[in-house]
């Protein structure tokens, strides 16, 4: 079978078809929504987030964040929060989470996990 | 089942292009989207629809492969058109989105009923394979579901372009069922259920779904169910195909045919 011309050029017809339609196309944000992802990977865990992504509404997002997100790796849950629903410190203002001041009191230093668990286990070892 | 034999090998190899060759042109015509898909996200999940679907048409291709047909490769690349065995419906141009997401969503339902079907198969390797692919297709269809069920009423505009897709999609849709000679065969051994049978579990539910998503389907009410008023557009399961398909595999076939065999 020899080859044929055939026209494929998806760009240019795409291009040519956006200018005689719009003056100025949409920008993405003022159509979809911004979306933060979250993936639990096995069920006990926590959900991580991973990333976000756009989309018209949640169902669409749910579906879209599967292919964005779950391409590969495992997973049993994803979850999707609008973006907006998110309260956050400004990043400028990270220093209201310093400590200047000693506060070892709040650390667990006594509490010698690893030991308690040998010893539950009949592991522990003596001296 | 026993041994298979000559009529019911040559059935179930015929079935096998048929599965595997709508599989890989699906796949094709979905990849011709990747990079110029209406947003970011939509193209990626079509882009990875689209490698999930050649990925099924290569397992479909290694069970003709342990039957003696030849490579994954050899029957991808190397097979001229009138030995091809898809639906007209397969390869059709992409369209615009409305007509991609329409096709998908009518081959994704298809798909659904036929590998149920086949999960009880007498050739065991097809059950195990169909076991395998209701699995991943069941994201298909919800993808395919979803955007069926939006752009259906959401504008005027969105609306015109879903309902066009579904009157130039729907009877070659119904070509996915097209009879042939050796489905009787296939029938009696086993190893497929008829096509009439799989049709209209089909429209039993497709029809309710576009009707909700706000689209007219060419059907009627009948004693036995829903029954298409346009004729279907059959042949693709002959070898008989369109100028799209010449197109299609002049494409997809050009580099392995410049030098067949070539180790990447």
């Amino acid at each position: 079978m020899s080859p044929k011309t055939w026209h494929f050029n998806p760009y240019h017809q795409r291009i040519d078809e956006a200018m005689q339609l719009m003056d100025e196309p949409p920008k993405a944000d003022t159509e979809w929504i911004l979306f933060e992802v979250f993936v639990r990977e096995k069920r006990g865990e926590h959900p991580v987030h991973v990333g976000a992504l756009h989309a018209p509404d949640p169902e669409m997002a749910i579906v879209l964040a599967k292919e964005q997100y779950l391409r590969r790796g495992d997973a049993v849950q994803l979850w999707v929060v609008p973006s907006a629903c998110i309260t956050a410190t400004p990043i400028e203002e990270a220093d209201i989470f310093m400590h200047t001041t000693d506060k070892s009191y709040r650390e667990a230093y006594g509490y010698r996990v690893a030991e308690r668990v040998r010893h539950l286990r009949g592991e522990e070892k003596h001296g | 089942m026993g041994e298979l034999t000559g009529d019911s090998k040559a059935a179930l190899i015929e079935y096998l292009y048929m599965l595997g060759d709508d599989e890989l042109l699906l796949g094709h015509r979905a990849s011709e989207w990747t990079g110029i898909g209406p947003i970011l996200e939509a193209d990626i999940a079509l882009s990875s629809i689209a490698q999930d679907e050649m990925g099924h048409a290569e397992v479909l291709y290694g069970l003709l492969e342990a039957l003696g047909e030849g490579t994954p490769d050899e029957l991808a690349f190397n097979r001229d058109l009138p030995h091809w065995r898809n639906a007209i419906f397969s390869e059709l141009p992409r369209g615009d989105w409305g007509f991609t997401v329409v096709r998908h969503y009518l081959h994704d339902v298809a798909e659904h009923i036929r590998w149920q079907a086949l999960a009880n198969s007498s050739y065991e390797p097809l059950a195990q394979v169909a076991r395998k692919l209701l699995v991943e297709e069941k994201y298909h269809l919800v993808h395919s579901q979803t955007w069926v069920r939006k752009l259906g009423n959401a504008t005027e505009e969105s609306h015109r372009r879903m309902q066009a897709a579904l009157d130039r999609a729907f009877p070659y849709a119904l070509g996915l069922f097209e009879p042939t000679e050796l489905e009787a065969v296939r029938v009696e051994a086993g190893i497929a259920p008829a096509e009439s049978e799989l049709q209209q579990r089909w429209l039993d539910d497709v029809v309710p779904f576009l009707q909700q998503s706000g689209l007219t389907v060419p059907v009627e009410q009948a004693a036995t169910g829903w029954r298409p008023t346009v004729e279907p557009v059959y042949g693709g399961r002959q070898g008989t195909h369109t100028e799209y398909m010449e197109q299609l595999l002049d494409a997809m076939q050009f580099v392995y045919r410049l030098e067949p065999g070539a180790k990447w």
